[in-house]
């Protein structure tokens, strides 16, 4: 009994961390219909950042909210390599992301930095709080400030026009919104929160490593659909809380399938095997459909 | 009011494909004027309403408002001035956005875009009586999205956002010719409405002639990026679509052929 209610707890804690990661991924891949490929590297930049500056006896709150700004920069530049370089939204992120990497290590100054014995957030929350529910406690804290802000934002003279960007550029463009400014700003968030996510997950799970955010983008997608295909997304507050859901049912998952037998490594296989089913879905009904009414016919 | 002076736009320069869209074209409209604006195809309707609009910058010429340099600025700060509709009902309209949202987002053109909350109580009543002008019962429809609606809803929708803040110039692009005729009737009357309520100065392209010369005070006929004929009102009201036909061949000394145009009467 206790294993499974620790196994439990421990992939709560985890789909609440990595949902602030998702809820960034939403930005861009549903409000912005942006693919956005730097998410590879900004999770990493935080991680980088934040351990860095924790190491050096920066505050630990200080080594959390400093990882915000230096994702939002990562965003502004893929943003403006897109809108004023012209260059294809995926190539922009892959640019930044590949760029990153280089960045991180310069950061850390090698590839791992260990946080065992530091002062962390966590550490300083579960001396007040005992543990699980330090952890859970300060990251649903966290969730809840985003997924609110989010659905404020969202909902804003701004943030309608950023939506409507995704939704019909030509439309917002003859409305007098600069659609160029509108896609800078929601990669900034959207990096933002990732990078945030990864300062938060250096300090959970103890470290950061330069590898830490291979295959981030298809972990935040498949939080982002399992999301919807569980809760919908009827507007937007439907939608981010739809997000957060899908990234603890995606971690939940995950534990599943390394307790009956998966190696740590196929995971990455899994996701991807799992986004893909969830995005050819739509089109494999049609088929379907398509040969249900040739055979009738 | 609207100075459209030399412009010339020329496509793919340079190539193969360059292409004269616009031929030094010249052309002075008043506050209040509705110009509708005719021609086969590939004549430059579409390009002399997107260049005004800053889709496309111009080669060479200008573009006065008001005593304004407008050819210069890029097309979402024009768009404070201009109101557009498009030929596809799908281009006007956010269609996972709420028709509410769609409406404030037509509210705020030509102002700053702030942190504030994007509808108040306010807007929301304004929305309302806008939309029971329409009589298409979309007032009762304020927080469905507006992909549920059909075709001609979100081309009435479009025109009405396109007046919802007064513009300076009103860009009509072809807008009902993906409509069917009834829905297409119902939207020209809309239109008629908005800009004798506003009086509007309009462009409206179109490929139906009997509109052209029923709507409107003045009429432009292109042709190969050219205007090759200007009326007035009273010349309008005098021409028949037969009349309009054989000026046309007697300027270009061509016959003419073009199968969209709408023949009427």
């Amino acid at each position: 009994m206790y294993v499974t209610v620790g196994f439990f707890i421990a992939s709560v804690e985890q789909g609440l961390v990595y949902a602030i990661m998702a809820l960034g991924v939403y930005l861009t891949f549903r409000i912005l219909d942006f693919p956005d490929l730097t998410v590879d590297g900004s999770f990493p930049l935080g991680a980088a950042v934040a351990a860095k500056m924790i190491v050096d006896g920066y505050s630990p709150v200080a080594a959390t909210l400093v990882p915000l700004l230096c994702g939002a920069c990562a965003g502004i530049i893929t943003g403006v390599l897109h809108t004023k370089g012209r260059i294809a939204g995926l190539l922009a992120g892959i640019l930044t992301m590949t760029a990153l990497y280089s960045i991180n290590l310069r950061i850390m100054g090698r590839p791992n930095i260990p946080l065992l014995r530091e002062e962390t957030l966590i550490s300083q929350f579960s001396s007040a709080i005992p543990q699980p529910f330090a952890n859970i406690l300060l990251f649903s804290l966290a969730v809840i400030i985003i997924v609110l802000f989010l659905d404020w934002f969202l909902y804003t003279e701004i943030g309608l026009a950023l939506r409507a960007t995704g939704d019909n550029p030509y439309m917002i463009r003859s409305l007098g919104a600069n659609t160029d400014a509108m896609k800078i700003l929601g990669l900034a968030m959207s990096n933002a929160l990732v990078s945030l996510s990864g300062a938060l997950v250096a300090q959970h799970q103890g470290f950061a490593d330069a590898q830490m955010g291979i295959g981030m983008i298809v972990a935040g997608l498949a939080s982002v659909i399992i999301g919807e295909v569980v809760c919908g997304a009827k507007s937007i507050p439907f939608a981010t809380v739809a997000v957060v859901v899908g990234s603890v049912i995606y971690r939940l998952a995950i534990s599943v399938a390394l307790l009956v037998g998966f190696r740590a490594s196929d995971l990455k296989l899994i996701t991807a095997i799992l986004v893909i089913i969830a995005l050819t879905t739509p089109q494999m009904k049609s088929i379907l459909k398509v040969n249900k009414v040739k055979s009738s016919s | 009011m609207l100075a459209i002076k030399n412009v010339t736009k020329i496509f793919n320069k340079n190539s193969v494909n360059q292409k004269t869209a616009l031929d030094n074209v010249s052309l002075t409209l008043e506050e209040g004027d509705f110009v509708t604006v005719i021609g086969s195809n590939g004549a430059g309707k579409s390009t002399l309403l997107n260049v005004i609009a800053g889709v496309y910058p111009i080669d060479t010429g200008s573009i006065k408002l008001e005593g304004n340099e407008i050819s210069t600025l890029p097309e979402h700060k024009r768009a404070a001035f201009i109101g557009r509709v498009f030929q596809d009902p799908m281009k006007g309209t956010a269609p996972s956005m709420t028709v509410e949202e769609n409406l404030a987002l037509a509210l705020a053109r030509g102002k700053r875009r702030s942190l504030r909350w994007g509808i108040s109580k306010k807007d929301r009543k304004l929305f309302k009586e806008k939309l029971e002008v329409l009589g298409l019962g979309l007032e009762n429809q304020l927080t469905n999205k507006v992909e549920l609606l059909s075709g001609g809803q979100r081309q009435a929708m479009t025109v009405l956002m396109a007046a919802l803040v007064k513009p300076k110039v009103l860009l009509l692009d072809e807008h009902t010719a993906a409509l069917d005729p009834k829905t297409a009737d119902k939207v020209i009357e809309l239109t008629n409405i908005i800009v004798k309520e506003h009086n509007l100065t309009t462009f409206m392209v179109t490929h139906n002639m009997e509109q052209a010369l029923t709507m409107g005070n003045r009429l432009i006929m292109l042709h190969e990026g050219q205007i090759i004929l200007e009326l007035n009102e009273s010349q309008k009201r005098n021409m028949t679509v037969k009349d309009l036909i054989r000026e046309f061949e007697k300027v270009r000394g061509v016959k003419f052929v073009e199968d969209r145009v709408v023949l009427a009467n």
